[in-house]
């Protein structure tokens, strides 16, 4: 710090200092003159005073000069300035503000987002740098001027008008921001983090910055703060179809140390349903509840608990598309297959179950990706593996039949397995009565079940537990390729043949895709008797429903803070579309032209809630964004932690802007000359305190 | 009777002290020669004792008698009769000249009060002395009794100027030979000095049998000593300046007076001395009702 005058050309007062000095020996010297009998005794009680009094006198001269100089002091206008305040050059600073979601949390009666902007515009009322700009941290960081500039009173309206922003926080993007806009400026450069350095955001967050550029964190928020929140919520199957028993999961989470105890409401399809629910310290909660859609299309359910501290993770969304029927398509094999018949059997089944559609391609013909639930693949012959694979990824589920000539290795690498070093085609064993054209009427053939390692909590034999339904491979098998009997353990077995080669082997694609499913059980009335039985139709249909791909509609959830985006298609006009928020409130849209077709965006990123896109009155589409799971979490980390820069109190920040353009002084010299005149006062009148004896 | 020519003493007060008679006497012990039994033996009709003869006594005080019937030889002492003497000790120091708030200074209150008890001494037929000192003795007048005596007295009183610093002990040093007889000694001063010192030197007077007066005569200033604020002080004796506030001081320099006479005072009755504290505004005839 330095201490400065702005008024040095009135230093030359100072000497006036002198003047009770003057005073004090000017009025010592030359007193009235008095006769006196005698001033032996005078000289006596001098000699006695004197150790106090001495003292006394020069403590009063002392206190007068102080009075006076301070006085003096006054009208050169001293000034208390920061010790870099010399140096010379454009101060430039950007503060760096996090507006995520955990910003929103309240310490007290406001949002630690508006203790951030408040002290922000603190430091920017403080005159602490030349040029300055914002720098948000959200979703998609970004900046209120395209450069610092030097308006510093638009950036203190700004941080007063903006609000915190439902949204995760992309520290490193905004930090990048920033760093890149100082890089282009000279001078002393300073980088200003308010934030609650929410510890999930930026625990793994380090604060590499280039050399020159000064980066001081300032923490917002004072402690962790206790937080219940629904976590997840979804539907599965994610696209039921109408009349199917659907769950709805809903997941809550306690972000405390103690447990908690809640109520979780459920609003769906117009009905609202609730459970109590108690959640473990640090813990976590699922509750379901199974309802079933009568009607096909979009459907937006929410789970919501009672208001906390922390509102805004306290709903959430979700939406389910209800399908009015799956669509297997049935790949045909070649005419000569002995598989041939499995075609018709498929096409019966399909006739038999309202909500299955079944439709035939030649053979090796396969479906566009994403058209087919189901893609049954009667007599593979080992090939358009990656065209397989890519369907799977899209969510179908494969139930590929292997041929005579398909090889195990091609088996392999369509589940996804390491391939063995076996080479050659998968043998067929074939029994007698087989190629007559009649059903097999001989228990020649093989008989099959459930697999013994199958899961004893398999969804696809629920029904067959009890018995009631039967063996639900019953029959007899004619034909069949000798699988081995080991498999790797993420292949899960349904059915083996009583000799333990695998009937029906499944595997989940790895990326929450659709299944694969390797079938062995024949269709054919000339293969097998197992589609005449009472059991095959129930097994198929619980097969195929608990084999659905488990991918929800991602194209229905945007995260906070991005834009939504729809493409209508080519038989609507897109000037017809609008898009309103969950309140019902319109919002911009733009019409953007893309290779796939027409695409409408929002003009604003989005923030929490429902969102409909609708041509009149109609709803054509429906778009949630939820509240980021991971801003839930409200627990801080100490900014020490992060490495780089320097950790300040947002009152030492202001400290040094003060002292970067100068306290005044003068109203403290003004109290020090009050405070000397009294303290001279006081002393000059305390004296001894007299004997009372008396003087005869 | 004096002609009422002197300036310390007026007609008035001789009226005024023609009522003393009594207070006098008791004060001096007697005025008449022949009237005042001394404590000295000597020549005169009442017998006071026998006493053994030693070498060097007079042969004419032998009683012979008594050697007649002893066989030895004794001594027949009286008891001496004489007339009563005074002795004043006036300062006229330059701290007596000294005055504020009083009518007149120390020593011509001191003046007044010597003039007047030197007229009733005279005029019992009693001898009275006086020694008029600053730092040493200025004048002496040997002890008499004659209206001579007394002019010369009166008259060497009005011609004192005050002057000169203050011996008091050493005065009385020097004028302890000067005393033939004892008598009674009264001291008129400011005591600006050594309580110890002036006792000290009244010790060979009170061992002698002196009754002694301390009669301690301030201007009133020198006791409430008031506010003058700032001022340079001038010694009256030494000439020596000093630079004092008046209020820093002013309850030392009474707390000081207070104990010098509280010291006076205890020494003085620690001897069987007299002493009174008297200001230049009261009546000098008040010490002799003190003495009464």
């Amino acid at each position: 710090m330095q201490f400065l005058l702005a008024n040095p050309a009135w230093l030359w007062l100072l000497a006036l200092g002198a003047v009770p000095l003057l005073v004090h020996l000017f009025a010592r010297s030359n007193p009235p003159r008095f006769a006196f009998s005698s001033t032996a005794f005078l000289q006596k009680i001098m000699k006695k005073t004197a150790r106090l009094r001495k003292p006394q006198d020069w403590l009063l001269l002392l206190l007068r000069t102080l009075a006076v100089l301070a006085l003096l002091f006054v009208f050169l206008q001293p000034l208390l300035t920061g010790a870099n305040s010399a140096v010379t050059g454009k101060k430039t600073t950007i503060f760096l503000v996090d507006r995520s979601a955990s910003m929103a949390a309240k310490d007290g009666a406001e949002s630690r987002f508006a203790e951030a902007c408040a002290k922000a515009g603190e430091l920017l009322a403080a005159g602490s740098a030349d040029a300055a700009n914002v720098v948000w941290i959200d979703a998609e960081p970004d900046a209120l001027f395209p450069q610092p500039g030097p308006n510093l009173d638009y950036l203190r309206e700004a941080l007063k008008r903006t609000g915190v922003r439902m949204e995760s926080g992309a520290i490193s993007g905004a930090l990048q921001l920033a760093i890149s806009q100082l890089e282009q400026v000279q001078g002393e450069r300073r980088l200003v983090i308010l934030s609650d350095f929410q510890a999930a955001a930026w625990r793994d967050t380090p604060l590499n910055l280039p050399t020159g550029i000064a980066v001081e964190k300032v923490r917002i928020g004072k402690t962790d703060l206790a937080n219940v929140a629904v976590h997840e919520l979804f539907a599965t199957p994610a696209e039921p179809v109408v009349g199917q028993d659907t769950l709805m999961v809903c997941r809550l989470r306690n972000y405390s140390g103690t447990p908690r105890r809640t109520t979780l409401y459920l609003e769906s399809d117009g009905g609202r349903r609730s459970r109590d629910v108690e959640m473990p310290a640090w813990g976590e909660a699922e509750l379901n509840f199974s309802t079933r859609f009568s009607h096909p299309g979009q459907v937006a359910f929410s789970a919501s608990i009672a208001e906390d501290a922390f509102p805004g993770d306290d709903r959430r969304y979700g939406l389910v598309r209800v399908r009015e029927t799956l669509k297997l398509v049935s790949v045909a094999p070649p005419e000569d297959s002995l598989h041939a018949q499995g075609t018709q059997v498929l096409r019966h089944l399909a006739d038999s179950l309202e909500w299955l559609e079944c439709l035939e391609l030649p053979p090796s013909e396969l479906p566009a990706p994403g058209s087919a639930d189901f893609l049954f693949l009667h007599s593979w012959d080992g090939t358009q593996i990656n065209d397989l694979q890519a369907l799977s990824r899209t969510g179908t589920t494969l139930i590929v039949q292997p041929a005579v000539g398909c090889s195990l290795q091609a088996c392999q690498q369509l589940m996804g397995l390491e391939v063995g070093e076996s080479a050659g085609t998968i043998p067929i064993d074939t029994k007698a009565g087989q190629g007559g054209g009649d059903s097999p009427t001989t228990p020649a053939g093989w008989q099959a079940g459930i697999s013994a390692a199958a899961a004893e909590d398999s969804p696809v034999f629920a029904l067959f537990k009890s018995g009631e339904f039967g063996n639900p491979a019953a029959g007899i098998f004619l034909q069949r390729s000798r699988l081995p009997h080991d498999w790797p353990k993420e292949v899960q077995r349904l059915i083996d043949y009583q000799d333990g080669v695998p009937g029906m082997l499944s595997i989940r694609e790895k990326n929450q895709g659709g299944s694969i499913i390797l079938w062995n059980l024949p269709l054919a009335e000339r293969l097998s008797s197992w589609s005449a039985q009472t059991p095959f139709l129930p097994f198929f249909a619980e097969l195929l429903l608990h084999h659905r791909a488990v991918t929800r509609e991602e194209s229905t959830e945007v995260l906070p803070g991005n834009t939504l985006s729809w493409i209508p298609g080519e038989e609507i006009s897109p000037e017809s579309v609008i898009l309103v928020d969950g309140t019902g409130q319109p919002q911009q849209t733009n019409i953007l032209m893309t290779p796939h077709g027409v695409r409408i965006d929002s003009d604003e990123p989005a923030s929490t809630g429902l969102y409909q896109w609708k041509i009149g009155d109609g709803v054509a589409f429906q778009q949630l964004a939820n509240f980021p799971a991971t801003e839930s979490d409200l627990r801080l980390m100490d900014p020490l932690d992060i490495q780089g820069g320097e950790v300040v109190d947002a009152r030492a920040l202001l400290r040094r802007a003060e002292l970067g353009e100068g306290i005044p002084l003068w109203p403290w010299f003004i109290a020090a000359a009050f405070l000397f005149l009294l303290a001279e006062s006081l002393v000059s009148l305390w004296k001894p305190r007299p004997t009372t004896t008396p003087l005869r | 009777m004096p002609e009422i020519k002197y300036k310390f003493i007026r007609p008035e007060d001789i009226r005024r002290l023609s009522r003393y008679e009594f207070g006098v006497k008791a004060l001096v012990e007697g005025y008449l020669s022949g009237r005042h039994r001394s404590r000295e033996r000597g020549a005169s009709i009442e017998f006071k004792e026998f006493r053994q003869y030693a070498p060097g006594d007079d042969l004419a005080l032998v009683d012979w008698r008594v050697f007649a019937r002893t066989d030895r030889h004794y001594l027949k002492t009286f008891e001496q009769e004489t007339n009563m003497e005074c002795h004043l000790f006036v300062d006229c120091s330059a701290s007596m000249g000294f005055q504020e708030e009083g009518p007149i200074n120390k020593l011509e209150y001191a003046s007044f009060f010597a003039a007047c008890l030197a007229w009733l001494v005279t005029s019992k037929n009693d001898r009275v002395s006086l020694q008029l000192f600053d730092d040493k003795i200025r004048q002496f007048f040997e002890p008499g009794s004659t209206r001579r005596h007394l002019h010369q007295i009166l008259t060497a009183l009005e011609q004192q100027k005050a002057g000169n610093p203050t011996s008091l002990a050493e005065a009385l040093k020097r004028a302890h030979p000067l005393i033939k007889r004892k008598g009674t000694l009264v001291v008129l001063s400011d005591f600006f000095d050594e309580p110890e010192a002036i006792f000290k030197a009244l010790n060979p007077y009170l061992h002698r049998g002196f009754r002694v007066h301390l009669l301690h005569i301030l201007d009133p200033s020198e006791l409430s000593f008031p506010e003058r604020g700032l001022s340079r002080f001038v010694d009256m004796e030494t000439n020596h300046r000093l630079v004092v506030h008046t209020q820093t001081i002013r309850e030392a320099w009474q707390q000081e007076m207070r104990r010098h006479t509280q010291t006076l005072r205890r020494l003085a009755a620690g001897r069987q001395v007299d002493y009174a504290l008297t200001t230049t505004t009261e009546s000098w005839f008040k010490l002799f009702d003190r003495f009464a």
